[in-house]
């Protein structure tokens, strides 16, 4: 065994270390350098989650129902992946107005209440000093275990009455948490220093847990499964390896699930390391998947542990709360031991030390400092500096909450009380889950509502699950289970209304929480929010947007600034206040604090510094003391709000506008180039009729002018020279004509005039029209045209027009004398087809498409066709009308084959214009 | 890798929530939520709820538990730290 | 001897009006019916002067212009370009390809008369 006073040196040692740690990480944040900066860190002092009752007691639940203890650490498993949702904002919403606690959140979020923060405050120190008294219980078993009966110290310790080695552990913790709890009055109220020995006290006790596991699952046995199959072979063991059969096995685990998913964000100490301390929102980030990470690693050997205790001790022979000190001190290996007692001491002291500063936090601001104003009398108005109270009130809620957790611990011992507070305390601090999720997403909360929620499911929870844990801890009569208070039986307390099938924790959690939500549902809803707490519901729904955008204050009045920088002064010192004053009014553009103007916001800023010293509620009663307050009606406070959010949706409504003026812009600037495209269009094609109309000029003028001035030019050249100028006229004449139907068909302006049309016919006519010039060229025309053909609804003469310029315009291509051309008419249900195929030189394939362009003429021909080069461009134009389209197929050297094809049953839309029959 | 995952460029913004919020890895995050809801209760849990087949010695409740909690703790290690580059 | 005259264009009436127009002046003239053939009578027959036509199929006016220029042996060739793309652009472009003058259509035969005989220096 190993000697009291090496247990008690490693131990002071210890906390040595501790203190070492915690000192250089204050240095370091006050050099700037803060070594809790950091991702790891955060998610490590996150896991402050596992207490003593982690390290001891899951080993110990493991031991009596197998698995079940499990869904303590699978809640903030699943809990962490909401982090980003809920975590993040508790973050945002404390740092915008600096809020030290969970009593301080509720409380300023419903209307800055003093009764609101003292409710949620006296929760928070009933639900936690029993759950302190536990890590002390811990620490002094494991050292009663360590240091054997007969040994000095244990005679001191348990012969000196109340004196003993708990109390001095609890004294030595106290001190640490004041030293480094309250060094001075941050306005932020964090302790870098702390969280760093919290996080490294995170891995000595991940650290030591790990080590008993390994040292039973790897030494004392053979590997996991070699534990696993020797319990196999004793039914006591074995049915440990399944959930108790049956629905109520379900639903306590469904129930421990869900309420320690709470517990992660809303026990004191969470709501401390999470949120308080948190240096960097973006850690939350990590620590998603870091902490639960951890929770995995910690709880990896609990039940190899559990089953080789309890295969090692047999089943009722040691506690297994103290396996993990009680396997390594009976196989002698003491130095294991202490390693494993110093984790369980790292895991008890981290719990207590956040726990105490954070309820401590929350007895001062919201429970003492309220008290002490209000009544502190003349001689507390005239002094100036009231950080030393302050720190004394904080020093003092420490200690006293450290001497009842101790008192605590002494009075109930071995009871169920303490042993079954780790959920009793969870299942307190869910209460806090309505008012604090509402507060967060619900603007309609009010304080009644608040109130209402805490007050009933306070009640309720005290009534089901804390008077029942008296009960069975022998200080209330057994009757009071059995059969209610005063014999009433609906009023049993774990069956409240005959209510059966649920465990004693998953009843209280219904009821609990069923009267909670409830009572702030009602009571939210039976007056509407007044001025502060619609105010307040406003800056934490949209604290994103309230503290990035557009800046609201909902205080309006008139003071001096030199008043409140003493104001101020008094809670933080009037040196740093003058700082803080200072540096605001650097970043407002002011040279100095007397040509800053008391306006809101100036106001605004004092209270938030005060709120982070004496909470948000005395925060806001001081600084009424100094500034001559405006009474702000509801109307006004939506009017800000309206203001505000008018101003949100301008500036959105100038986002959407600049979008679209670019967008406008981008069109426009399409547009243009469209419109310089049209134009170079406009301009070649204005280019082209002038070289078209000047061609037949020049021939007409040399011509005219010759003949005009000449006389003596020969009969035969006269005749010749008319004829020319005759011939030219005519091409003239065409092309305006051809430009002007052009010009018609583009813009729209022809008058179209349909009727039913039998294209067999418009075939006929346009071959025999052009029949004495194909013969004067000696070439041949073959039409084939089906049957029957379906009627077409289309300008029978606009359609002559299209086949007659197919036809002419293969015959000027088609070869004098030899040349064929082959009309071909298909046609079935949906189209009908005409192909007018020449045999021809054919059009190269890069010519195919130039060909429908205006003044493109095909042919790269010594003999000019007398074509105006608009024929095709017109035609494609009527086929499209129609519905249809006209397209060539052409091979160099073997004549090209111009088709169109019209859609049967096509109709005009817009029948303006056309001659209905 | 780059969809949704805008954390680092909000960094200076800050606008991680929203960006989760609205981008796909606080969807992923939430349906991971979901998932481990469903995998770790009733009635999912009741079919592995039973002390045989073994593995290696393991109860089956045992190494399904386990083995879930790993998954979810992977997946949202993935989720978050392939996000961040 | 007479000044040997090459008239090129595509335009098949205007050939012949140029033609007659040409003879009558007592020139010695050659047609060509597009850019290339036109190339190939400038070397072959050295005229003093090519009416050009501007748009011509296989090579443009231009390029015939741009070349005969380029070719020192043909330095003493005198030419005359017609369009019938009236803009300033165009006649700027055609002087700069080293046109010797230039004659919009539809042109009036006396102008052009003169216009022949004042490149070939003759008297008017």
């Amino acid at each position: 065994m190993l000697s009291g006073l090496t247990v008690v040196l490693v131990c002071l040692a210890y906390l040595g270390v501790l203190f070492a740690i915690a000192h250089f990480g204050d240095r370091r944040a006050d050099q700037g350098r803060s070594i809790i900066d950091n991702a790891y860190v955060y998610a490590l002092s996150l896991a402050v989650y596992c207490t003593a009752w982690t390290y001891f007691g899951s080993v110990g639940r493991a031991a009596s129902s197998g698995i079940s203890f499990l869904p303590v650490y699978l809640g903030p498993t699943l809990g962490m992946a909401l982090a980003w949702l809920i975590l993040l904002k508790m973050v945002r919403i404390s740092k915008a107005y600096r809020i030290t606690s969970i009593a301080d959140f509720i409380a300023s979020r419903y209307g800055k209440s003093h009764v609101l923060g003292g409710l949620v405050s006296v929760i928070a120190l009933i639900g936690t000093v029993p759950y302190i008294a536990l890590q002390l219980k811990a620490v002094s078993s494991g050292i009663d275990l360590l240091v054997p009966a007969d040994d000095a110290l244990a005679h001191v310790a348990n012969g000196g009455g109340w004196f003993d080695t708990t109390l001095l552990i609890a004294l030595a913790l106290a001190t640490f948490t004041i030293l480094f709890g309250t060094r001075h009055l941050d306005a932020a109220e964090r302790h870098e220093g702390m969280v760093a020995a919290i996080a490294f006290e995170s891995l000595v006790k991940l650290g030591g847990f790990l080590a008993i596991g390994i040292y039973v699952t790897f030494i004392l046995y053979d590997g996991v499964g070699d534990i696993f199959r020797r319990a196999a072979a004793d039914p006591a063991l074995s049915r440990l390896f399944t959930l108790a059969q049956g629905s109520g096995a379900y639903g306590n685990w469904f129930t421990l699930t869900l309420l320690s998913m709470f517990s992660v964000f809303l026990l004191p100490r969470q709501f401390q390391v999470a949120v308080v301390e948190n240096v960097n929102e973006h850690h939350i980030r990590r620590a998603i998947w870091v902490f639960p990470a951890y929770l995995l690693l910690i709880n990896l050997f609990v039940i190899p542990i559990a089953l080789g205790g309890l295969m090692h001790f047999g089943v009722g022979g040691v506690d297994p709360d103290t396996f993990v000190l009680t396997l390594p001190l009976s196989h002698d290996h003491q130095a294991l031991a202490l390693l494993v007692f110093i984790g369980g001491l790292s895991a008890a002291t981290g719990m207590v030390i956040v726990e105490t500063i954070a309820v401590s936090t929350m007895v001062c601001n919201d429970l003492v400092m309220p008290l002490v104003l209000r009544y502190g009398g003349q001689g507390l108005a005239r002094e100036r500096d009231l950080t030393g109270l302050l720190l004394t009130i904080r020093r003092g809620a420490i200690l006293l909450i450290l001497l009842l957790g101790y008192v605590y611990f002494r009075v109930a011992g071995e009871a169920y009380a303490l042993v079954g507070i780790g959920l009793i305390s969870f299942a307190a601090v869910a209460q806090f889950a309505p008012a604090l999720l509402g507060a967060m997403y619900w603007r309609g909360g009010t304080h009644l509502g608040a109130m209402g929620g805490l007050s009933a499911g306070f009640l309720v929870w005290g009534y089901t699950l804390l008077l029942p844990s008296f009960a069975k801890s022998g200080w209330l009569d057994a009757s009071f289970l059995t059969e209610g208070p005063w014999g009433i039986g609906w009023l049993r307390p774990e069956h409240l209304f005959g209510m059966t099938g649920l465990d004693s924790l998953s009843h209280a959690l219904f009821w609990s929480l069923f009267a909670n939500c409830g009572a702030y549902l009602v009571g939210s809803a039976l007056r509407p929010p007044n001025a502060a707490e619609a105010g307040q519901a406003t800056m934490f729904v949209d604290v994103a947007r309230r503290t990035a955008g557009v800046g609201t204050s909902f205080w309006r009045g008139t003071g001096q600034v030199r008043d409140l920088v003493t104001l101020v002064g008094r809670f933080l010192g009037p040196q740093r206040a003058e700082d803080a004053f200072l540096r605001y009014a650097r970043l407002r553009g002011w040279n100095n604090l007397d040509e800053m103007e008391a306006d809101p916001s100036v106001v605004q800023f004092a209270e938030i510094q005060l709120a982070g010293a004496i909470g948000s509620a005395s925060a806001r009663a001081m600084v009424a003391t100094t500034v001559k307050e405006e009474v702000i009606g509801i109307d006004e406070v939506m009017e800000i709000l309206d203001e505000a959010s008018q101003v949100r949706a301008y500036s959105h409504q100038l986002e959407e506008k600049s979008r679209a003026l670019e967008a406008a812009t981008a069109e426009l600037r399409a547009a243009n180039e469209r419109m310089k495209e049209l134009d170079r269009l406009k301009d070649d094609f204005m280019s082209s009729v002038s070289h078209e109309l000047r061609t037949p000029l020049t021939s007409i003028r040399a011509f005219s002018e010759m003949l005009c001035e000449d006389p003596k030019i020969d009969l035969e050249d006269r005749k010749r020279f008319l004829g020319i100028i005759v011939s030219e006229t005519v091409r003239l004449t065409r092309l305006v004509n051809q430009v002007l139907d052009m010009a018609k068909i583009e813009s729209g302006h022809v008058e179209w005039q349909n009727a039913e049309v039998d294209l067999r016919e418009v075939i006929t006519q346009a071959v025999d029209s052009v029949s004495q010039m194909l013969k004067d060229r000696g070439q041949d025309v073959h039409v084939v045209v089906p049957d029957t053909v379906p009627i077409l609804w289309a300008d029978r003469d606009r359609l002559v027009q299209v086949v007659l310029n197919l036809l002419s315009n293969g015959s000027k291509f088609a070869p004098k004398e030899t040349g064929v051309l082959d009309v071909r008419m298909t046609a079935n249900e949906e189209h009908v087809r005409v192909d007018v195929t020449d045999n021809g030189p054919g059009i190269a394939e890069a010519e195919q498409g130039l060909i429908f362009e205006k003044f493109r003429q095909g042919g790269d021909i010594r003999d000019k066709p007398q074509g105006t080069g608009l024929g095709l461009p017109i035609s494609r134009q009527i086929v499209e009308h129609f519905g249809g389209r006209l397209w060539v197929t052409s091979q160099v050297g073997a004549g090209a084959t111009f088709s169109f094809e019209l859609p049967v049953g096509w109709r005009d839309d817009a029948p303006d214009g056309d001659a209905q029959p | 890798m780059e969809r949704g995952w805008l954390w680092r460029r909000t960094l200076q913004s800050g606008q991680v929530g929203e960006t989760m919020q609205k981008g796909l890895s606080g969807q992923r995050l939430v349906t991971l939520f979901l998932a481990g809801m469903v995998l770790f209760n009733f009635p999912l849990l009741s079919l592995f709820d039973r002390a045989a087949p073994t593995l290696g010695g393991v109860p089956l409740l045992y190494v399904y538990v386990f083995l879930v909690w790993a998954i979810l703790v992977g997946g949202m290690a993935l989720m978050i730290e392939r996000g961040g580059r | 001897m007479a000044n040997k005259i090459l008239i090129a264009d595509d335009e098949q009436n205007i050939v012949i009006s140029l033609e007659f127009l040409m003879k009558r002046e007592g020139f010695d003239v050659t047609v060509a019916g597009d850019g290339e053939e036109a190339l190939k009578r400038i070397r072959e027959i050295r005229p003093d002067l090519v009416l050009l036509d501007v748009m011509m199929p296989r090579k443009s006016g231009f390029e015939v212009c741009q070349e005969v220029k380029a070719d020192s042996e043909l330095q003493a060739t005198k030419i005359l370009m017609l369009t019938a793309k009236g803009r300033d652009t165009e006649v700027a472009k055609g002087l700069a390809m080293g046109a010797d003058g230039y004659m919009t259509k539809p042109f009036s035969t006396k102008e052009l008369v003169a216009k022949v005989k004042t490149l070939l220096g003759l008297g008017a």
